[in-house]
């Protein structure tokens, strides 16, 4: 099995919403026909609903079937304790030896992979020394073998180590309850997500205090300003918009702007765009005011063109304070925005000559 | 290292600082004072490696050279004839009593090499008026074409390369008083070499010592006291600092209280 059907049969659904699961029909076996019909009449889409409190204005799902829910249909939020899909249940499982031994998570494949590269590098270095020396004897380079050897060493995937090593900590007493690890993670959801999942796809129960909130509530806690450039509401038309054309956005605060767009997900691909939100105003001195110096975009693109992305300035065009107020739904409110994007890309003419 | 006078830097359209004389860019060089060469070849206008003279020098720079005496500024034609607009009557009085006085001295030098001519001639008789409408005939005309026989050359030459408050208007004029001049010369007196940080994201880079010994430290951003730096940019700042071996620094001062510029450095930390 590849890659791909593994990771499409573990994340079988782009977000919360499973459709309606219809059999295959056969056209020249009747009895398929009245199954499909069968199946079509009985089953309905339904939504994984999840419960997610709020509080000191963090929004975070506790569950640990909930948090997987959110992670694998759509990739929403980020363990509070990994670096993005909650592992810290099953690294700390791994660490302490208890429980089965399960795939590696995405933090330990990372540390895997930094030991074989500085391996490599390590190998390398000392072959150039070696290289280095016959070369000031007058000797021309004997060391074909050791040249593909050190190629394959570059191009070897990572070797999952099948023994455990386990790692007690003082601390860990706390942890550990009757010889089971009990979690202490939680997923944690952005503002953006949470208005997503409650007002788009209706599959969230926001709780605060043990008292469940509307959606009007939770925009009244979200957006108290109800002002047309908040941050929130221009963040959310930007999240929102991408969100329904199918793309995956998370957030791209590790990398000083505001949003990634993944073709799927962070298991697929690595994200391939990233966002900078700015507002657009109807009037050009308020965007000169508000507008970032060239110094700090130049930043903000190397930083983004150094992790193989392209920088997207999404302009949200901002709608006058009287149309926000006169608006009745927040469904009306969204459609005042709207967006246009431009690609922003360093070129060097030496460079890009090609 | 040591200069007999102030060197020249070249102020063009108020804005852009340039040093042409190879000598003096040795002797900035000496200083600490960097700039960056953007002299391209005639045959090669797209040249952008190796570039030769001038050395354009950041505001920055050309200030801290000016303050120190280093160096004074020498304005375009365009601020002249700022100055041209802006001239009270006693300045003008003053230029026509210039022009008036080597008006004068010509038309004796006239009258003595006239007198001498006719000496010379053996001619006795005078003719009175009609020699003085001769003389006047013969004067020089003014053509203004060259800056030495502009009448008021003098008055000028005088008046950027003798008179401090020129200067000082030029400075002002250079608003010497920004965040990022303090900055910049807070870091300079305490031994860094700075070159424009754009590449980086930054108002400056800072090199420990001579940027053709040493590789940059630091990525200077200037800050208000007060104003909100972003954390999502202290983000993406420390991760390109980081990612090329170098600090992201914020440089600031607190405008209530009179004390040194404080610099903050950021570090991107690996977690696990």
């Amino acid at each position: 099995m590849s890659k791909r059907t593994s990771l499409n049969a573990k994340y079988p659904h782009a977000l919360p919403v499973h459709p309606i699961a219809l059999p295959e029909l056969i056209l020249h076996n009747p009895i398929s026909w009245i199954w499909f019909t069968i199946c079509y009449i009985k089953s309905f889409p339904t939504v994984s609903r999840t419960v997610v409190q709020f509080k000191d204005g963090c929004f975070a799902v506790d569950s640990p079937e909930e948090m997987m829910t959110l992670w694998n249909e759509g990739f929403f939020g980020k363990g509070t304790m990994s670096r993005s899909e909650p592992t810290w249940y099953d690294r700390t499982q791994k660490r302490l030896g208890l429980g089965e031994f399960k795939n590696l998570t995405i933090e330990e494949i990372t540390i895997l992979r930094r030991e074989e590269r500085k391996k490599f590098k390590r190998e390398r270095a000392q072959l150039e020394k070696k290289q280095k020396e016959l070369k000031s004897m007058g000797i021309v380079d004997p060391f074909i073998e050791e040249r593909l050897k050190l190629k394959e060493l570059r191009d070897k995937d990572i070797t999952i180590p099948l023994e455990r090593e386990t790692f007690i900590r003082p601390e860990d007493d706390v942890l550990v309850v009757k010889g089971h690890l009990i979690n202490i993670e939680q997923l944690q959801l952005q503002p953006c997500e949470v208005m997503f999942l409650e007002f788009a796809l209706q599959s969230v129960t926001v709780v605060t205090d043990g008292v469940a909130l509307s959606s009007n509530q939770l925009l009244e806690v979200l957006w108290p300003t109800k002002s047309a450039d908040d941050s929130f509401i221009v963040k959310y038309v930007v999240y929102h918009y991408y969100r329904s054309l199918g793309w995956c956005v998370r957030s791209a605060i590790k990398f000083g702007t505001d949003f990634l767009l993944y073709n799927r997900g962070p298991p697929f691909h690595h994200a391939e765009f990233a966002l900078h939100v700015v507002p657009n105003y109807n009037d050009t001195q308020k965007n000169t005011a508000t507008a970032q110096d060239f110094t700090m975009l130049s930043g903000l693109n190397r930083v983004i063109a150094g992790v193989r992305k392209n920088l997207v300035l999404v302009f949200v065009d901002i709608p006058t304070q009287e149309e926000i107020d006169k608006a009745g739904s927040f469904q009306d409110i969204l459609s005042l925005y709207s967006i246009s994007e431009v690609l922003l890309r360093r070129w060097v003419p030496n460079r890009n000559r090609d | 290292m040591t200069q007999a006078s102030p060197i020249s830097i070249s102020v063009v359209a108020g804005q852009t600082f340039l040093l042409f004389n190879i000598d003096d860019i040795k002797y900035v060089r000496q200083l600490g004072i960097v700039g960056s060469l953007v002299g391209t070849l005639p045959a090669a206008p797209q040249q952008n490696l190796f570039l030769g003279v001038p050395l354009q020098l950041m505001a920055e720079e050309a200030l801290w050279l000016v303050e120190h005496g280093y160096a004074k500024l020498i304005p375009d034609d365009r601020f002249i004839r700022d100055i041209y607009d802006h001239l009270s009557d006693s300045d003008i009085m003053l230029i026509e009593r210039e022009l008036e006085q080597t008006r004068q001295k010509e038309r004796s030098w006239k009258i003595q090499e006239h007198q001498a001519k006719l000496d010379r001639l053996g001619v006795t008789k005078r003719g009175g008026s009609n020699d003085k409408e001769l003389i006047e005939q013969g004067l020089t005309v003014v053509v203004n074409n060259t800056p030495s026989r502009l009448p008021s050359y003098v008055f000028f030459k005088r008046l950027y390369e003798e008179s401090d408050i020129l200067q000082k208007n030029l400075l002002s004029g250079l608003r010497k008083d920004t965040l990022s001049y303090r900055v910049f010369s807070y870091l300079k007196s305490t031994g860094y070499y700075m070159a424009p940080g754009l590449r980086f994201g930054g108002r400056y880079i800072a090199y420990p010592g001579d940027p053709l010994r040493f590789h940059a430290h630091l990525i200077v951003n200037c800050v208000g006291w007060n104003e909100d730096i972003g954390l999502v940019n202290m983000v993406g700042g420390g991760r390109l600092a980081t990612g090329v071996k170098k600090l992201w620094v914020i440089g600031s001062q607190d405008p209530d209280k009179d004390q040194n510029v404080q610099c903050f450095s950021v570090e991107w930390a690996g977690f696990g």
